[in-house]
């Protein structure tokens, strides 16, 4: 590979001076600089790397030529292992959050037996790759210092602690703070929205509420003298019981969900016995004239088609806006240790906007494909009359996502569009099926077309003109 | 390029800094009378035939008394 193309940075990837990402031509490739070779030698040289990345924790490179640097000053470019998709921790239901966070303190704790320690303690940092959280940023690491505290335990506290907590004791939607506050959510807001009952847990008291009135208390020492911390030296059995505690705070969380209307998928789906296997068949059957590599499959509930697709070696992301059927789907992502699907909490009448510095720093949906095929089964009823969509434009999202779609038509006599009209007035006079066809007719071509049997939906199979 | 800078390139937050300095001692203690704990409880159980006994590391993983 020859520097032919110009580089671009990764918008993610400009707050840590000892390197960077980039892009040349369309190969990603992370900058070293010079004034973190001593760190990135000792990652190799004691053995932490390989470890980490023989253990699945950390992502996996090898290093490639110098002239690839994306600008002069450039000590060494890697190449990392591409992922093939990248989520968000608002996307992330609590299981893997709490995943994210496990592994983030055992390479914390591996890094320390071998002298290092994690510089920074970012959720975004972390990835979920075949089945399991990743580390994706390999200079993270920096060689520990006797005596010196963890520089990234605020952050860890509020990137991963925080939501975990309110996660679990408060409504597992407060996963969905991560927008808003793309730092981690502030201890003091944490503090006053868990309620003092969560004093009752030493490690809650310890890791948020002090940890807030500490962070209150202090707020002022930037503008005096040094605080005295700077000094002061931190044991490394003090050290380990930090991580020790963290780890147990994480693990002592607990999120049992109430059953939701989605998470009981099957309770609330009106298919036969038949026209279920048959709509399987289908399914199958579009996905093997189609052939992706990746699928987003869009209101997946518990991944039950998903599974069709990644079964079959598809890379497979299953979107659902329930909390509750994406943790049941990410459980048995982990009890099966299916490699292939990744699940996510995603409300497709508001999908993930680009967020953080210049609104670059986090990408919105669209721009993490396209994807091969886009699957949207029994989907377009709660966009167009839940959400009041026009076809059109439902069309127009699903085009703007991939190149194949499969996609389920539930005309109004369906049991379950009844359900959803029996609330509210029906002012949906085009929806129907000639409707559907022929705005979708705009943007995609119409392979092919299957009745389901036992009920009136209908199954397509298209591609975008 | 400052290396002070480069260690630090996260806020690291007095606040955050100075509560470990006053928690550490007492979490070090504990924790180290828990590997003590477990190292005396696997030893134990060696002793006296337990079958199945989980090296103190991965009981450590498997520890989490609800909060």
């Amino acid at each position: 590979m020859t520097a032919s193309d110009s580089p671009r940075q990764v918008a993610s990837s400009f707050r840590d001076p000892s390197g960077f990402l980039f892009e040349r031509d369309g190969v990603l490739l992370r900058q070293v600089n010079p004034s973190y070779r001593e760190d990135y030698e000792r990652l190799l040289s004691s053995g932490l790397y390989d470890e980490l990345a023989t253990a699945g924790l950390l992502v996996s490179h090898e290093e490639t030529d110098r002239a690839l640097a994306a600008d002069p000053t450039g000590w060494k470019v890697i190449r990392p292992e591409r992922l093939p998709f990248i989520s968000y921790p608002y996307e992330w239901c609590f299981g893997q959050f709490q995943a994210a966070a496990l592994a983030t303190l055992e390479i914390q704790k591996r890094a320390f037996a071998k002298g290092m320690v994690l510089k920074d303690a970012s959720a975004y940092n972390i990835q979920f790759h075949r089945g399991r959280p990743l580390l994706i940023d390999t200079l993270s690491f920096e060689t520990y210092r006797e005596g010196k505290p963890w520089q990234a335990y605020r952050q860890f506290c509020q990137h991963f602690l925080a939501p975990l907590a309110l996660m679990a004791r408060q409504d597992a939607r407060c996963g969905l703070m991560a927008r808003l506050f793309i730092d981690g959510i502030p201890l003091d807001l944490a503090s006053r929205l868990l309620g003092w009952r969560s004093r009752l847990s030493p490690r809650l008291l310890i890791h948020i509420h002090l940890h807030a009135r500490m962070q209150k208390s202090h707020e002022g020492d930037g503008k005096t003298a040094s605080p005295g911390t700077t000094s002061r030296k931190l044991g490394r059995a003090a050290f380990l019981g930090i991580i020790d505690s963290l780890t147990a705070a994480v693990q002592g969380l607990r999120w049992r969900p109430a059953e939701t209307e989605w998470g009981e998928y099957h309770s609330f789906t009106n298919y036969s016995d038949g026209a279920f296997d048959q709509k399987h068949r289908l399914v199958s059957e579009f996905l093997a004239e189609a052939n992706p590599s990746t699928v987003w499959d869009l209101g997946a509930n518990q991944g039950e088609f998903t599974r069709l697709a990644a079964d079959a070696g598809r890379f497979s992301v299953a979107f659902d806006i329930d909390p509750v059927a994406v943790e049941k789907n990410w459980g048995r992502v982990q009890s099966n240790r299916e490699e292939n699907i990744l699940p996510l909490v995603m409300d497709l009448t508001n999908p993930s906007p680009m967020l953080g510095w210049a609104n670059q720093e986090r990408d919105a949906l669209a721009p993490r494909g396209p994807v091969d095929c886009v699957m949207a089964l029994a989907l377009i009823h709660h966009l167009s009359i839940s959400n009041n969509v026009p076809f059109s434009q439902v069309a127009a999202f699903l085009a703007s996502l991939g190149e194949d779609l499969i996609v389920e038509f539930v005309p109004k006599e369906d049991s379950q569009v009844q359900i959803l009209l029996s609330t509210r007035e029906d002012v949906f006079l085009d929806y129907d099926e000639a409707s559907f066809e022929r705005e979708f007719g705009r943007l995609f071509a119409i392979l092919r077309k299957m009745p389901i049997d036992e009920s009136k939906r209908a199954l397509y199979l298209m591609r975008r003109r | 390029m400052n290396p002070t800078i480069l260690v630090a390139y996260i806020d690291a937050g007095t606040g955050s800094l100075a509560l470990q300095f006053v928690v550490g001692g007492l979490l070090g203690c504990a924790f180290m009378i828990k590997v003590f704990w477990r190292s005396l409880v696997s030893r134990a159980s060696r002793l006296f035939g337990r079958k199945n006994v989980e090296p103190a590391e991965d009981t450590d993983a498997k520890d989490g008394a609800p909060e």
